[in-house]
C-alpha cells in the first residue's frame, strides 16, 4: 500500500463524509430551501474531493483525464439543476404567504 | 374514510401479488442455469464461437455490436420495425389536432423562458456537446460502447432540451409530428435497403461480405462488414430519434401551459 | 465474494425502491422514485459487466422521466385520478 493509495483513500473518505452530511441534512431540515441547501453540498464539495481522490489513484493517464472531464461536466451542470428546482418551488408558492401565486402580485 | 380503506386494500393487494409472483418466479427459475455459468448450453457452443471469431469475421472489436448488427442483424431489423410500428400507433391514437394550414397562421404567444438567464445561456452550451457526442457514439459503435440505439436517444435528448427550455410555443418548423414519423420510416427502409443490396450482387439478405463497395477496399472483404454495420446503425439511429421526437411533440401538444404563462 | 455482496445490496435497494413506489403519495413523487429505480438498475448492469446496456439505461431513464412528468402535467397529480 504505497503513499498514493493512502492519499486516495484519505480524499475518498472525506468525500464520503460530505455525502453522509448531505443525506443527514436532507432528512433533518424542516424547510424545503434548507433541504436544497444541504443537497448542494454533495454536488460540489463531495464531488471535488471524491474526484481528487480518484485522480490521485489513477495518476496522469488517459483514465485520469476522463475522470477530470466527468468531474467538469457534473460540476458545471449540477448547480444549474439546483437553481431551477429552487426557482420552480418559488414560482409554485413554496412559502405559503410569499411568492408570485399570491393574489394581485407579479 | 371509504377512500382511505380502499387505498389500503389496494396497497395490500399489490404487495400480495408481488410476493406471490416473486415466489412463483423463484420456483420456476430454479430450473434455469446459473447466470453467467460457463457450462450452460448457451455459453458453451454459440457464445464461444462469437467470442473467438468476432474480430476476424466482422472487423469489429466490440463483440456486442458484432452480434447485434452482424450475426443477428435480422432480429435488429425487426426491433426497428417494432419501434416504427409503436410510433405509428401513437400517431393513430393521438392524432395532431391542428391542421397544417392552421399551423402556418400560428402566432407565437409567449417569449418567456422558464429558467431565466442561467438556463438560457447554459443550455446553449450543452446542446451542441450532446449532439457531437451522439454522432461520436454512432460512428464508434464498433470500437467502444455505443451503437445505433444509444446514438438515436442522445440526439433526441438534445432536441428535447432545445424544445422545452425556450418558450413552449417554440416549434422547430421542420419536425412536425407526422413528418417525424416519416423520418423513422426512412431509417427502417435504409436498414432493409442495406440488407437488399447484397442480393443484387450475388449474396444473401444482410450478407455484408458481398456489398458492392469493392473499389474502396484495401485489405480484403472483411472491411465491407464495417461499412455494412455503419449503414445499419445509421438506419436504427434515424428511426429511434424520430420516434422519440414524435412522441414528445404529440404529448406536448395536448398539455396546457396556461398557468405557467399567467405566473410569468 | 465482494462482488456478490455488492449485487446483493443493489438488489435489496431495488426492492426497497419498488415498495416505496407503491406507497408514494402523489404521481410526481412516484415518477421521481422511478428515476431512482432506473439508476439502481443501471448500477446493477455495470456490476455484472454489461456496459452497453448500462449506457442505454442511463439515457433512456432520463428521457422517460421527462416524458412522464410532461404527461402528469396534463392528467393531474393525484393518485387515483380526479373523477371522484
Amino acid at each position: 500500500m504505497g503513499i498514493r493509495v493512502i492519499l486516495a483513500m484519505f480524499f475518498l473518505g472525506i468525500g464520503l463524509f460530505f455525502f453522509f452530511v448531505t443525506t443527514i441534512g436532507v432528512f433533518r431540515m424542516k424547510d424545503f430551501y434548507s433541504q436544497l441547501h444541504a443537497a448542494g453540498v454533495s454536488e460540489t464539495v463531495g464531488l471535488i474531493l471524491s474526484s481528487v481522490g480518484l485522480f490521485i489513484y489513477e495518476g496522469f493517464t488517459w483514465t485520469g483525464l476522463k475522470i477530470f472531464m466527468v468531474f467538469l461536466a457534473v460540476f458545471l451542470a449540477s448547480p444549474i439543476g439546483t437553481h431551477i428546482i429552487a426557482k420552480a418551488a418559488y414560482k409554485n408558492g413554496d412559502p405559503k404567504d410569499q411568492g408570485p401565486s399570491r393574489e394581485g402580485e407579479r | 374514510m371509504k377512500y382511505k380503506k380502499g387505498r389500503k386494500r389496494a396497497a395490500f393487494g399489490l404487495m400480495l401479488t408481488i410476493v406471490l409472483t416473486a415466489m412463483a418466479g423463484l420456483k420456476v427459475g430454479s430450473f434455469l442455469p446459473i447466470v453467467g455459468d460457463h457450462n450452460s448450453p448457451a455459453n458453451s457452443y454459440v457464445a464461444n464461437y462469437y467470442i473467438i471469431h468476432a474480430l476476424e469475421d466482422t472487423n469489429s472489436p466490440n463483440i456486442v455490436t458484432a452480434v447485434l448488427a452482424d450475426y443477428r442483424g435480422f432480429d435488429t431489423l425487426f426491433e426497428t420495425c417494432v419501434l416504427f410500428l409503436a410510433g405509428l400507433v401513437v400517431m393513430t391514437i393521438l392524432p395532431p389536432q391542428i391542421s397544417p394550414e392552421q399551423r402556418k397562421r400560428l402566432v407565437k404567444v409567449d417569449n418567456h423562458s422558464f429558467g431565466g438567464t442561467v438556463l438560457d445561456s447554459s443550455f446553449r452550451l450543452v446542446v451542441p456537446v450532446i449532439m457531437i457526442y451522439g454522432i461520436y457514439v454512432l460512428f464508434h459503435g464498433e470500437v467502444s460502447l455505443g451503437g445505433g440505439f444509444q446514438a438515436g436517444a442522445l440526439l433526441a435528448c438534445a432536441y428535447l432540451l432545445d424544445r422545452i427550455i425556450p418558450s413552449f410555443d417554440n416549434r422547430l418548423g421542420v419536425l412536425w409530428e407526422e413528418k417525424a414519423v416519416v423520418l423513422a420510416g426512412i431509417g427502417t427502409f435504409f436498414y432493409a435497403f442495406t440488407g437488399m443490396l447484397p442480393m443484387f450482387c450475388g449474396g444473401k439478405f444482410l450478407e455484408f461480405g458481398k456489398l458492392p463497395f469493392g473499389i474502396f477496399l484495401r485489405e480484403g472483404t472483411v472491411q465491407l462488414h464495417s461499412a455494412g454495420i455503419l449503414m445499419v446503425e445509421l438506419g436504427v439511429t434515424l428511426c429511434v430519434m424520430a420516434i422519440i421526437i414524435s412522441i414528445l411533440e404529440v404529448v406536448l401538444e395536448r398539455t396546457d401551459f396556461e398557468e405557467w404563462r399567467k405566473s410569468e | 465474494m465482494p462482488v456478490v455482496l455488492l449485487e446483493g445490496l443493489l438488489l435489496m435497494a431495488m426492492i426497497a425502491i419498488a415498495v416505496a413506489i407503491i406507497f408514494g403519495r402523489s404521481l410526481l413523487a412516484c415518477v421521481i422514485i422511478y428515476c431512482g429505480f432506473s439508476l439502481i438498475a443501471m448500477l446493477l448492469y455495470t456490476v455484472v459487466g454489461a456496459a452497453d446496456v448500462a449506457f442505454t439505461e442511463a439515457i433512456i431513464g432520463t428521457v422517460s422521466t421527462v416524458y412522464f412528468v410532461i404527461a402528469i402535467k396534463s392528467i393531474g397529480d393525484k393518485k387515483g385520478g380526479t373523477r371522484r
